[in-house]
């Protein structure tokens, strides 16, 4: 009988903890319908507007990611646009998710990066309701279905562009390239980057080093400090995180540098000469508009210098006026199509 | 037999209540309100057709590893290596699945065998150190893990990788897909639940008729229970150790070949999240019980499916569930906890 009374008890204690749990919770209950109604406010207007949700693979901290950020909060502000952001840190979420959002009723699944690309070409033939979009998908002519589209980066211009700044400020006539990985992506930025130094021509020697990390800085200042010590005075990286350590190391070594994906050059003001731009806001913000005002097709799309993409951010303390004129020179022949960049290169 | 009923289902809600409670303070801390977060977690399991799917989907492999962590463990055996077992049992299927031209008769079969044998080839060195020298299993079976989930990493990458993912840009590292043959199909066709369900279910009556009804699964429970008490009763216990591992390891396996088969379609390098240690979680949750064990993994299949309704959601990230799940299982498995309740009679009255 005791030991009934003691099982009760303990229900009443759990009872009470949870209602205990209940309680604390009911100021956010209260300020909830508060948080509801500008929603539902602005749900009347955009009634035309499609569900938008944004993929990604990793917390959006990176600042490819900050870049994207800023593509989704231009088209809250211009077209009143929210984009649900879904991020999927386990290889195994990225069906599960897409999947999911496609149940929920999303128009619009845009992801980033090729990770998603398996379960997109499965899910738009089961869900034809849902247009996908991909960015850094390149399906090289491949149809897979009237609701998928391909959207990619024209990534070797502005590296090519780099490589000319880098031509024409290096002093010894030696610039380096550290990739975070051999793969085709940053092979790509690779062979810009060296059509860029050999369309100078003035006998600029190119030094390449692969960290085969994207996330090691200490790599990348190791790499980079043995670099400027055997001559070289400009360095390129494309390798993320290991790139920060590529800057720690300029800046110790009173040499230059130049960024990727975003504009670097506030991270060290003295040493970065240019950055790379792969801009995802301005890709995300111009494949969902478009689909938005109903320009949309499912038709590969390589966003770059023609597209009016900026390719290139010139840190203007540092590289003298004739440069950038050269380097704006150059930028009106890439638009005009006048000089073919490779996308691949032999060099190791 | 009644009371103990009542004290598992106790120590569960009371489990519940605390990771419940602690996992909230974690929601409050992101600025989420928990009721909504929960009450998300809970539609999203079970709400609609693909919650449903999703929790049974997630349910398959947590069945078929907890069944490997509970053999282990009956025997009085710590398997930690199950982690690895699932990565070459997933690789193993994956490879022989893209052998054309065999009939599906045929082709699962070999696939699964092919998976099973490797994860048990997997476990001879653990297996026999311990039955040979005593050796303590844990810490080989753990670190032999890392080992393997490592060595199908470098595996993939230096000489299996599908040949379309070296030119793209964000590389995974995968396996090219199997042959339809091979693919253990959807039950329901959209959805990802698929006949790798049978083999869980199975494995759980095979667990149970063994232990139950076989002189050998008595000897294997008791074993467990008492290993001086067995060794006495004439049990030969070295190359029962020896079996329990292996067979461990081999179950697991399955469970990676099932969501290769099943799910994938292709090894992918990190298809498993944890699922290993979430295996002697769910066993641990199950009381090495077979129905308990199917409840645990009902349990996790739908926190797994749940929390990805929640992310969708709300803003609270996936980890906040492996933190709740965590405390839960603390909770179980804390016995002086229950004691301090009055649910578990102290075990120390006896003495």
């Amino acid at each position: 009988m005791k030991k009934i009374i003691g099982v009760l008890m303990s229900i009443l204690v759990v009872l009470s903890l949870i209602a205990g749990c209940a309680a604390p919770a009911e100021d956010p209950v209260v300020e909830a319908p508060a948080v509801e109604e500008p929603v539902a406010e602005t749900k009347e207007p955009a009634e035309e507007l499609p569900k938008v949700a944004l993929m990604s693979m990793r917390e959006m901290t990176q600042p490819a990611d900050a870049s994207t950020l800023e593509g989704v909060e231009r088209l809250k502000n211009e077209m009143g646009l929210d984009v649900k952001i879904v991020v999927c840190l386990e290889v195994s979420e990225y069906y599960d998710q897409m999947q999911a959002l496609c149940e929920e009723g999303y128009d619009v699944i845009y992801f980033v990066y090729d990770n998603f690309l398996e379960a997109a070409k499965e899910l738009c033939v089961l869900y034809p309701e849902t247009t996908f979009i991909g960015l850094w998908i390149n399906l090289n002519g491949e149809e897979v279905a009237p609701n998928l589209k391909p959207v990619h980066f024209r990534s070797e211009q502005g590296s090519f562009m780099c490589g000319v700044v880098a031509a024409l400020m290096s002093e010894s006539k030696q610039v380096g390239f550290i990739g975070g990985g051999n793969n085709a992506g940053i092979k790509t930025m690779l062979a810009g980057y060296e059509a860029g130094i050999k369309y100078v021509d003035n006998g600029t020697e190119l030094v390449v080093a692969w960290a085969n990390t994207f996330d090691d800085p200490l790599k990348g200042q190791e790499l980079a400090s043995s670099m400027y010590e055997r001559g070289v005075d400009v360095i390129y990286q494309a390798a993320n995180q290991t790139g920060l350590g590529v800057f720690q190391a300029a800046q110790d070594a009173g040499k230059y540098a130049i960024g990727v994906d975003v504009d670097q050059s506030d991270l060290a003001p003295e040493n970065i000469i240019c950055s790379s731009l792969l801009d995802h806001g301005y890709a995300t913000y111009d494949s969902i508009a478009a689909f938005i005002n109903g320009n949309y097709n499912n038709s590969q799309v390589f966003y770059g210098v023609q597209e009016g993409m900026p390719v290139i951010a010139i840190n203007e303390a540092l590289v003298s006026a004739d440069v950038i004129a050269e380097v704006e020179a150059v930028q009106e022949l890439v638009a005009a199509g006048q000089i073919e960049i490779p996308t691949t290169t032999d060099t190791e | 037999m009644n009371k103990s009923w009542v004290q598992s289902l106790l120590r569960l809600l009371v489990a519940f209540a605390i990771g419940l409670i602690i996992s909230s303070l974690f929601i409050l801390a992101v600025g989420e309100n928990p009721i909504v977060a929960y009450k998300a977690l809970l539609e999203g399991a079970f709400a609609n057709k693909l919650g449903v799917f999703t929790t049974l989907r997630w349910t398959v492999p947590y069945i078929i590893v907890g069944v490997a962590a509970t053999v282990s463990f009956k025997a009085g055996l710590f398997n930690m290596g199950m982690e690895g077992c699932i990565y070459a049992g997933a690789l193993a299927a994956g490879l022989l699945g893209t052998i054309p031209g065999l009939p599906p008769i045929i082709h699962v079969p070999l696939c699964i065998m092919g998976a099973t044998l490797v994860g048990m080839i997997w476990m001879i060195v653990p297996a026999f150190l311990k039955a040979k020298y005593g050796t303590n299993e844990v810490i080989i079976t753990w670190m032999q893990s890392y080992a393997m989930t490592l060595l199908c990493s470098f595996l993939v990458t230096e000489y299996f990788q599908r040949p379309e993912d070296i030119t793209s840009a964000a590389q995974q590292v995968r396996t090219p897909f199997i042959e339809p043959s091979a693919a253990l199909n959807p039950i329901i066709d959209p959805y990802k639940l698929n006949t790798s369900l049978y083999i869980a279910i199975a494995l759980i009556v095979i667990l149970y008729v063994f232990s139950k009804y076989t002189i050998m699964g008595y000897e294997h429970r008791m074993m467990g229970t008492s290993y001086d008490f067995s060794i006495y009763g004439g049990v030969k216990t070295r190359k029962m150790q020896f079996w329990a591992l292996l067979i461990s390891g081999g179950i697991a396996a399955i469970a990676g070949a099932a969501e290769t088969l099943g799910v994938n379609g292709q090894y992918i390098h990190g298809f498993s999240t944890s699922m290993g240690p979430n295996g002697i979680m769910v066993a641990l949750m199950g009381r090495l019980n077979p129905l308990g064990l199917a409840i645990s993994s009902l349990f996790m299949g739908a926190i797994q499916s749940g929390a990805r309704a929640m992310v969708r959601a709300t803003e609270v990230s996936v980890y906040t569930m492996n933190i709740m799940i965590s405390i839960i299982v603390i909770c179980i498995t804390a016995d002086g906890l229950y004691e301090m309740l009055h649910i578990k009679k102290r075990q120390r009255e006896g003495d």
